[in-house]
């Protein structure tokens, strides 16, 4: 055992430094110096000295030479390679061009749809521990069969979470103050609608931050927190000292400012009121109730809880409070948790979901879809490569004569691979600079180029460059390299023999492979626009242009008959009703008993009315009547339902539920009950989004809660009947904003998103079957000009130009053909999953796949007859002559 | 001359390599030097010196006789090579015929 060493770096450093002829000696000696004044003079001496010797040892004549021959060697090789590159895509225009091109557009495609993603994944990250922080909701299962995915569930949730669950650090409830409020700061009215209830609780959990003032539990119930923003908005720029402000009916103060939210959050809230003040306006058994689903309830778990335990443990305590109660109203629920960061992307399938929601399914399709241009642009490069082994035979002969091994000739041709990836990589950065504003516009995202040049996504980008340039460069390579460079040099028919026959049927395979990608694509691409088409133009129940939404203010509501008069006065206003219950808009979810059917209440949708509504939509009676003057008692004890309701409540005919008896409890009271018959059936429409199935809807009428206005308005200048409505409106309201809402658009939004995605995906589509195409055409103008000679022979031997034109295509028309059969298949099982998510879906017929099929035929027919035909035409005397 | 001109201390060292005959290496000539001459030369000194002389084909060296202190590494044991015994005789008789010429010095 040694006691102690040298310094074990300045050994190692010397080591690297010294040249091996002298290494051992030195060190020998260096260690026996050391060794002896470790004896006479201590460790620390011995070191010292140890390091002083190693230093007057740094000289020339110790040191290792330096390596420049080898360095210069690579560097030269580079050089060279980097000048063929140059020169042969020079050379090959044509070839340079197509390859540049396909893989421009794919890399672009893919940065805009990276960065479109990258987006997506990063909303919520502004959440801490968010790994322990959830949202509840509920799968509500209807006796109808009716499953509805709800963000919102009973106010009974968030207290029993905090009281009887040991696993909770803390749970807070939201609900959203529907239909928003108007605040009037001086003289200056605003209508701001992105508000809350909230508990204290809930903000913490959402961390949204108070900049001044504070949010408690015991704090004055009428009061508001203000995002910065809006603060600013109301008051200016001005310090936070206790503003009050007015609403319509009261006075609040404002307790306090928070950080306006994030782009990336869930969440979009302008002003939050303690929940307390909703909470005193409602009736507190209401407040318990485990029935109401009404209330966006957040937790947060202790770090070493279990989730999974924890959400079985809390599903039966809810089973045992609720099952009993809501089984009596024709349903059940069961909760779930999601957590926070999942919100975004994954609540597409909820209802009254106030959460910013995308699709995690759209983000997979269009990644697929720019990864696929990718592919196709990849196989171009392959394809046309090697295709071209023969021009480069010769260059690869010589360089392996010259000395060349295998592996320098593989890493020339990944270079040369590499270096047409960063040309297109740098050209589709300019493209990113130059797309980028519209690319905003479009994805209603905020992207700066300044914030996407970070380190990370520059390692990111150039290290898929190279990868990609790697992967499609490796199998050319390859090929070129494999030949024999004697052979090839001969120019003999061994060396073209043996490089045809290995060359040809891979590419011919990568050929299929493209077709099948650019079929697949468009066969999605169009049964995505046809079932959008669908969801346009399906008839709806009911006529929904030129339906307008105005709010019902309490001005507006005094007196209803004079205001609908007033509205009337327009030769283009063609009915006016008050509901509460627009299609598209809030429509409530409700029960009604049937006492002769069953003791059990059934659960419905509600829409309350007064006798116009059934005409101004233009819905249909399928049985009976709609509301009418003419019977007097119409208000107190008619109810219409709907088709679906019919069937849901046990009718063999609408004809058959006329005259059935019908209890309700009314929403004043809950124990007093309207009584009423079903007097008439009208057709089922469509008050939700079509990705939902129609409900049960019952509709009557009830002298308050009346919450909207609607007006049909003809079809002719519509502007100038809008500022009829708006002076009539000015009338009721003189400060209060008009907003009025068209319920056509309000559908329109529901499809926003699906929209984009399929205008997006429809342009990929485009994008890429212009990359396969093109590459294609190149392929074949080179297989032709390589077979100039064979043709010319067949023309001499007496072949007619048809024959030669048939001979050249039928190889690429059985491609397609194959290729159809192999795609159709597997693109009508995607887009049979991805119809899955609608309740109303067209249903994938012959319709789409023949036109695609035809299309794709005679695009090919195109391609290779142009160059089929001219290479047939040619005169084969000239042909000939040339060699 | 030139390419056989000798410094003042390479001409020490390589005295030193011929007095220590078999056993001339780094440490040893160091040692013997610091004996005879009272100066302790640096080890990289030393070394240039011996490669200086090595390339002027007055020395060689082989490797060999690993010991513990030295962590199993060989020394470089020089010896003087014909050349070297040639050009310091010749240094010698140079010498002494020069003193032999300087007036008021003896010499016996």
């Amino acid at each position: 055992m040694r006691r102690s060493d040298p310094p074990r770096f300045a050994t190692r450093f010397f080591a690297s430094f010294c040249h091996s002829r002298h290494l051992e000696g030195l060190e020998g000696d260096l260690y026996e110096l050391f060794e002896r004044r470790l004896e006479t003079r201590g460790l620390i001496w011995a070191k010292f000295f140890y390091l002083i010797d190693m230093l007057t040892l740094m000289r020339a004549s110790v040191a290792k030479p330096v390596k420049r021959n080898r360095m210069t060697n690579n560097f030269g090789m580079f050089k060279n390679y980097f000048k063929t590159t140059i020169r042969m895509g020079w050379k090959r225009k044509g070839f340079s061009f197509i390859n540049l091109f396909g893989l421009t557009i794919g890399l672009t495609s893919v940065i805009f749809i990276s960065l479109f993603v990258q987006d997506e994944l990063a909303f919520d990250e502004h959440i801490t521990d968010a790994e322990n922080k959830f949202r509840i909701y509920n799968i509500r299962e209807g006796d109808d069969g009716d499953v509805n995915y709800l963000p919102i569930v009973p106010p009974a949730f968030s207290p029993a979470l905090n009281s009887e669950f040991s696993q909770v650090l803390k749970s807070g409830r939201l609900i959203v103050d529907y239909g928003g409020t108007v605040f009037n700061v001086g003289e200056k009215v605003f209508s701001e609608k992105e508000g809350v209830y909230a508990e204290p609780y809930a903000l913490d959990i959402l961390d949204i931050k108070l900049i001044a003032g504070s949010f408690t539990e015991d704090m004055e119930p009428k009061s508001v927190l203000l995002s910065r923003s809006l603060f600013e908005k109301f008051f200016g720029d001005v310090p936070f000292e206790k503003q009050t402000l007015k609403l319509t009916r009261s006075t609040l103060s404002v307790a306090g400012i928070f950080e306006d939210m994030p782009d990336r959050s869930h969440l979009d809230l302008e002003y939050i009121f303690p929940f307390k003040w909703m909470e005193q306006s409602t009736a507190p058994v209401r407040m318990q109730s485990w029935v109401w689903q009404q209330f966006y309830t957040y937790v947060e778990l202790r770090p070493e809880v279990d989730k999974d335990d924890f959400l079985s443990q809390f599903r039966v305590f809810v089973k045992d409070k609720s099952h009993e109660m809501t089984q009596a109203y024709g349903f059940f629920y069961t909760p779930f948790l999601q957590g926070v960061r999942d919100i975004h992307l994954h609540s597409s399938n909820f209802e009254w979901d106030i959460a910013k929601s995308g699709s995690f399914q759209s983000i997979l399709f269009l990644f697929i879809a720019a990864g696929i241009i990718v592919l196709i642009a990849c196989l171009n490069f392959i394809n046309l490569s090697t295709a071209q082994a023969m021009k480069r035979a010769k260059e690869v002969s010589v360089r392996k004569f010259i000395g060349a091994n295998r592996t320098q000739l593989l890493i020339q041709y990944g270079f040369e691979s590499t270096i047409y990836t960063l040309t297109a990589g740098l050209i589709s950065l300019v493209f990113l600079v130059l797309l980028i504003g519209p690319f905003n516009t479009f994805t209603e995202k905020s992207f700066v180029m300044i914030d996407l040049l970070t380190l990370r996504n520059g390692l990111i980008f150039f290290g898929s460059l190279l990868l990609l340039g790697i992967l499609s460069g490796w199998y050319p390579a390859l090929i070129l390299t494999r030949f024999n460079p004697l052979a090839a040099l001969h120019g003999g028919k061994i060396g073209n023999k043996s490089i045809r026959r290995k060359v040809l049927d891979p590419r011919q395979m990568m050929v299929g492979a493209q077709y099948i990608l650019s079929v697949g694509l468009i066969s999605i691409s169009l049964i995505m626009q046809n079932q959008y088409q669908y969801l346009r133009e399906t008839d709806m129940g009911f006529n929904k242009e030129n339906l307008i939404v105005i709010p019902l203010t309490r001005a507006l509501a005094t007196d209803m008959e004079s205001t609908r008069e007033a509205f009337s006065s327009h030769n283009q206003v063609e009915d006016v009703t008050f509901c509460f219950g627009v299609p598209g808009g809030i429509v409530a979810g409700d029960g009604v008993y049937l006492p002769d059917r069953r003791k059990n209440e059934f659960s419905s949708h509600m829409i309350i009315v007064d006798y116009n509504y059934l005409s101004t939509m233009e819905m249909n009676m399928v049985a009976g009547r709609g509301f009418s003057k003419e019977f007097g008692t119409d208000p107190q004890k008619a109810f219409v339902v709907n088709e679906t309701a019919v069937r849901n409540f046990g009718f063999s005919s609408p004809e058959d539920a006329l005259g059935e008896t019908v209890h309700w409890k009314t929403w004043t009271n809950s124990d007093s009950l309207k009584k009423g018959k079903i007097i008439g059936v009208v057709n089922d429409f469509n008050f939700k989004s079509l990705h939902n199935q129609i409900s049960s809807v019952v509709i009557h009428m009830w002298e308050s809660n009346l919450q909207n206005m609607i007006v049909r308005i003809g079809a002719d200048n519509p502007l100038s009947t809008l500022e009829f409505l708006e002076t009539q409106y000015r009338k009721y309201e003189p400060t209060r904003p008009f907003e009025p809402q068209f319920v056509d658009s309000t559908f329109e939004q529901f499809y926003e998103s699906e929209n984009k995605l399929s205008q997006l995906f429809t342009l990929f589509t485009v994008l890429a079957i212009l990359t396969a195409t093109i590459g294609l055409f190149g392929l074949v103008s080179y297989s032709i000009v390589s077979r100039a000679k064979e043709i010319s022979i067949r023309k001499v031997l007496g072949a007619g130009t048809g024959k030669l034109i048939r001979l050249l295509i039928i190889r690429y028309i059985w491609l397609v053909l194959f290729s159809l059969a192999i795609a159709f298949p597997m693109a009508y099982l995607l887009a049979d999953t991805w119809l899955d998510n609608f309740a109303y879906r067209i249903d994938i017929g012959p319709g789409i796949f023949i036109p695609v099929a035809v299309a794709m035929i005679i695009l090919t027919l195109l391609t290779v007859g142009f160059q089929a035909i001219k290479g047939s035409m040619a005169n084969p005397a000239e042909r000939l002559r040339s060699e | 001359m030139k390419g056989r001109h000798l410094g003042e201390f390479e001409e020490l060292v390589l005295l030193t390599v011929g007095i220590l005959g078999e056993e001339a290496y780094g440490i040893a000539i160091r040692d013997d030097l610091k004996e005879r001459t009272g100066r302790t030369p640096g080890i990289g000194a030393l070394h240039s010196a011996l490669t200086r002389l090595e390339n002027k084909g007055f020395i060689t060296s082989v490797m060999e006789g690993a010991t513990e202190d030295r962590r199993g590494r060989r020394k470089r044991f020089y010896r003087m090579t014909a050349s070297g015994v040639k050009v310091i005789k010749e240094i010698y008789d140079q010498r002494t015929e020069m003193i032999k010429l300087i007036p008021n010095i003896a010499i016996q």
